[in-house]
């Protein structure tokens, strides 16, 4: 058992926004993110899609870079959000070694944004350990599914709550 | 930053199990011991309650369907400095069941706001599935965490004392009743047991704190503005009736914060005493406009009913003006609500009023008058956009179930995020005040206020009088209400990205760690998609898809028709979806609703044939040419190449027959065997040779399978070497005896030859790999790919709001003449 844990505060921009609220009744800003891990056998390329609902972004964005952020107008809040998905989102061998992502780009495809990265597969691969905290620091009820496919069956992976870095073994 | 150490004497590691769900849900009676088959198209009968006299088979309410009556007078006070409620509530229940009853369960929702109650005790540190503010399990290295969102929240509750204080409940002559509570619910033991067909009246004295909404994520509460103003914004306040029902009983089910609650349908008379300043809406209409409203604001509201747009009975100015002026005088709200099944109501200095009337027509409600209530912080967003949404809403609503029932319909901005209550709403979208003084909101805001305000006025039909019960399915309102926003959405501007597109869900469907929508709201792991999406998802392509748009609308309107101010079951549901339209879809429900299978139909194989003639004058020749086609053996080709000769071409004098005959040689002895073939054929199947021989038709089977495990039509596109391009629709009857794997056998003409099948190819099955809907497959690019395919040309990348300002240059420019060039 462990002893003498500590609780950490985080010092949060949540405090005075109304957007901590739970949505309630209405799904309109669902703070649910997808994202997709697949193991690419033609190319041999490891590639990440993650999916966001635009009206999520839309206010992560406020919080996270100024209130003028503007994720449906403006390039550079796109990108900037890019950049913040790949810093929140990391990979590494079930051994510990970092997997380094490249990443490709984003774009507004209907109600979602979308970000994609993209990696060698490497050799000998047996598993991989994932992290994913986008937006899981501004929200308590984000939840980030990944899916990992390409390996077999469909493995999946809930970030949410206390999660910190799964595992998944092929 | 600073550390705080906190001792924890439980151990964490519960916390960090990984999810394991059990995969068997429903342990059938019925078992199939032999061999791997599964019976997608099993009837239902074993599953869906027994039909009887209260709901009968047909999904309809039964010949002695009942529901009780609970009719309210509330006398009730808010206490702004307090931030407390205080009120008395006189409760008339009638019992219309055939039993008699000996207490009376009642729902004491501010109680989950209680230290000890179910919901804060068994409050999963970090869990998942978890609502309020963030927090993060720990381990040995690494830290756990708490927000300060959640330290507030902790704070709060600390300092102030929450729950119901419930101090004397008496019957008509004043003696007092006993009662017991327990947790967020309370025993009323009568005097003597309520027989079928008498009524009680009973009173109830209760008092709570508010709760500050922002800090404990409630459904209601009230909202500090910084300059010392409120919104109040109050639901499940007064002590309420649980239901009592013919297919559960007393339905009292501890309050956990998820699942939210169906009540009884009543009367309610409700006065509200308040701050004098304060503007207060409610569910119902008002009684007593001539005590709390203006001559001026009356005229106003008497203007709105037949305006073109909505007018202000409390303009921006006069809500500022009263914002800062104050006031120790009181006044008392009367309303009066007919046929409701709760009563909500939001009360505060900063509202500014708008209304605009809507002329329904028909028998059951001819006019409507739709307001608005917000602070400054509205903008020009919910002037414009909020009660023109909550007017739209009510027109497309209609259409597809019944028309609106009530006098009025309320769109109430505070801290509540999106809440639905019987006429009112709470919606949370609001403009940003830039440093120039203006207020301005972003494209989202806009498609969330009139996204939320469709969503929550819809829920008034949904389950405010098509009575579902949410506490066990969520689904069935928010599912329902989903699939009917979308529609509702796309009828207001189809450019905006609405609804459940079929291809959004994918990923969940096919994602492990899942439940069956058929599950109890505080069991799901994960409420968006498997109780709003999921379920939507399923109505679109039963309409889209399986039913066509006739026989769901028909079947869907019928549904809410039927159980309008009644109280509905799943089995109510899928049981007039089905006898409605005449179409047996138990197979749809128990795929969809019932299990966690997802849609992946792949077309492995396709092959063609042809018929033979018998006649051995043609079918030998068809023979010797495809022995011809067959590419020639390489062992032969290298032979040639190297320039071989060959011992017949050396000695080409020595010859016989079979360097004249081969074996496709015809002999009579083979026409004879026809001749007798043809002669031994009954008339009509001489004809019917006859006629295949002459049309010579193509003929391919195709071969699918069945990946996901849930059994859909199969929609095929088949595409002819000409160009043609046809499309076919193969019930999903087809899988009823081999749910695995089928064949299907498609003719066409002889100058029509298959090149290609593609199977679902406009995306419309939630099939959850396209890779395996070709036939020949194809290289479908992934999502990665087929973005770094794109050229950058969408336009949505060039900044218009700079590029307008350009000069448009003339003919005399010099640059003219190069600019052309650079392009």
């Amino acid at each position: 058992m462990p002893k003498g844990l500590y609780i950490f505060i985080i010092a949060s921009l949540l405090v005075s926004a109304n957007f901590v609220l739970t949505n309630l009744a209405f799904a309109h800003q669902q703070k649910a993110a997808e994202t997709t891990v697949l193991f690419n056998k033609r190319s041999g390329k490891l590639e990440v899609s993650h999916r966001f609902y635009m009206h999520d972004t839309e206010h992560a964005v406020q919080l996270l870079f100024d209130k003028n952020a503007d994720i449906i107008d403006s390039e550079k809040t796109q990108q900037q959000f890019a950049n913040y998905v790949a810093k929140q989102f990391l990979a590494r061998t079930l051994s510990g070694e970092a997997l380094p992502l490249t990443n490709v780009g984003y774009e507004v495809e209907g109600k979602f944004f979308w970000v994609y990265q993209e990696m060698v597969i490497p050799s000998k691969l047996t598993g991989v350990k994932l992290f994913n905290g986008a937006l899981r620091e501004l929200w308590p009820t984000q939840i980030n599914m990944v899916n990992i496919e390409g390996k077999g069956d469909v493995r999946t992976l809930y970030f949410s709550e206390s999660e910190d870095w799964l595992i998944t073994k092929f | 930053m600073k550390l705080m150490k906190i001792k924890i004497s439980k151990t964490l590691t519960a916390l960090l199990l990984p999810l394991v769900i059990a995969t068997s849900v429903n342990a059938s009676d019925i078992k199939q011991t032999k061999g791997d088959f599964e019976d997608k198209f099993r009837q239902l009968d074993e599953v869906l309650p027994t039909p009887n006299v209260y709901r009968n088979a047909s999904g309809e309410p039964g010949e002695n369907y009942w529901q009780q009556q609970v009719d309210y007078k509330i006398k009730v006070s808010l206490d702004e400095e307090e931030r407390r409620l205080s009120g008395n509530e006189k409760i008339i229940y009638q019992n219309n069941s055939p039993y008699k009853l000996k207490y009376l369960w009642v729902q004491l929702d501010q109680n989950i706001f209680k230290d000890d109650s179910i919901a804060n005790a068994a409050n999963n540190f970090g869990g998942i599935g978890r609502r309020g503010p963030y927090t993060k399990a720990g381990d040995a290295k690494t830290p756990a965490k708490i927000s300060l969102g959640e330290l507030r929240r902790q704070h709060f509750m600390a300092d102030n004392e929450l729950g119901y204080e419930i101090s004397a409940i008496k019957d008509s002559r004043g003696n007092k009743l006993s009662f017991v509570v327990v947790g967020t619910q309370m025993r009323i033991d009568l005097p003597k047991p309520l027989k079928s067909g008498d009524d009680v009246e009973f009173s109830i004295d209760f008092a709570f704190n508010i709760v500050e909404e922002d800090a404990v994520s409630a459904r209601s509460g009230y909202e500090k503005f910084e300059d010392g103003n409120d919104i109040f914004l109050l639901a499940q306040w007064f002590p309420r009736l649980h239901a009592y029902t013919d297919y559960e009983g007393w339905n009292n089910k501890e309050f956990l914060g998820r699942g939210e609650f169906t009540l009884e349908f009543g009367d309610y008379e409700v006065e509200i005493n308040v701050p004098a300043d304060h503007i207060v809406s409610a569910t119902g209409v008002l009684t007593n406009p001539k005590n709390v409203l203006t001559k001026t604001q009356r005229n106003r509201l008497e203007k709105a009913k037949t305006a073109k747009r909505p007018v202000f009975i409390v303009t921006e100015e006069e809500a500022l003006a009263n914002e800062k002026e104050g006031t120790d005088k009181r006044k008392t709200w009367f309303f009066k609500a007919e046929n409701v099944r709760d009563f909500a109501w939001a009360s505060s200095r900063t509202f500014m009023w708008d209304a605009k009337g809507y002329q329904q027509g028909g028998k059951v409600q001819d006019h409507v008058m739709a307001m608005s209530f917000y602070p400054v912080e509205g903008g020009d967003l919910w002037k414009k956009y909020s009660t023109e949404s909550v007017i739209h809403t009510m027109d497309v609503y209609s259409r597809y179930s019944f028309d609106y029932p009530y006098p009025t319909a309320q769109s109430v901005n505070g801290p509540v995020g999106g809440m639905e209550y019987p006429m009112i709403t709470f919606n949370g979208p609001r403009t940003e005040l830039r440093d120039d003084g203006s207020r301005t909101y972003s494209q989202a805001e806009k498609r969330f206020l009139i996204g939320v305000v469709i969503h929550e006025v819809g829920h008034i039909y949904f389950p405010m009088v098509v009575n579902s019960d949410e506490r066990q399915w969520t689904w069935m309102d928010e599912g329902l209400n989903s699939f009917l926003d979308g529609i509702a959405g796309r009828e207001w501007d189809p450019t905006i990205p609405w609804g459940v597109e079929p291809r959004d869900i994918t990923g969940y469907m096919k994602s492990q760690n899942q439940v069956p929508i058929m599950t109890q709201s505080d069991s799901v792991l994960r409420l968006g998609p498997n109780a709003y999406t999921k379920p939507a998802a399923a109505l679109n392509i039963l309409r889209e898809v399986i039913l066509g748009r006739e026989l769901f609308d028909f079947a869907f309107k019928e549904y809410a028709e039927r159980w309008r101010f009644k109280r509905p079951t799943p089995s109510d549901f899928f049981r007039t979806m089905e006898e409605a339209s005449g179409v047996d879809l138990d197979w749809f429900w128990r795929g969809w609703f019932y299990s966690t299978d997802h849609v992946d139909i792949s077309i492995d194989k396709v092959y063609q044939m042809r018929l033979d003639t018998h006649n051995p004058d043609i079918d030998y020749g068809r023979l010797r040419q495809i022995e011809v086609d067959k590419p020639s053996s390489l062992f032969v080709e290298r032979n040639k190449a190297e320039g071989k000769k060959l011992w017949i071409d050396k000695n080409q004098d020595v010859t016989d027959f079979y360097d004249k005959n081969d074996r496709f040689t015809v002999t009579n002895k083979e026409r004879n065997k026809y001749n007798k073939f043809i002669k031994g054929l009954k008339p009509w199947e001489r004809k019917t040779l006859e006629r295949a021989i002459k049309e010579d038709k193509n003929y391919y089977v195709l071969e699918f399978s069945n990946l996901g495990g849930l059994v859909m039509p199969i929609i095929l596109e088949l595409t002819y070497k000409d160009g043609f391009k046809e499309n076919q629709y193969i019930p999903a009857e087809i899988w009823r005896r081999t749910p695995k794997q089928v064949r299907k056998l498609v003719v066409s003409n002889k100058d029509k030859e298959l090149v290609s099948v593609a199977v679902d190819p406009g995306w419309e099955t939630a099939d959850v790999d396209v890779e395996n809907n070709h036939y020949p497959r194809q290289i479908i690019p992934t999502r990665v790919e087929a973005y770094k395919a794109k050229k950058p040309s969408g336009k949505v990348n060039r900044d218009i709001m700079n590029d307008i300002k350009t000069e448009l240059k003339t003919d005399e420019d010099k640059n003219d003449e190069k600019e052309k060039k650079d392009q």
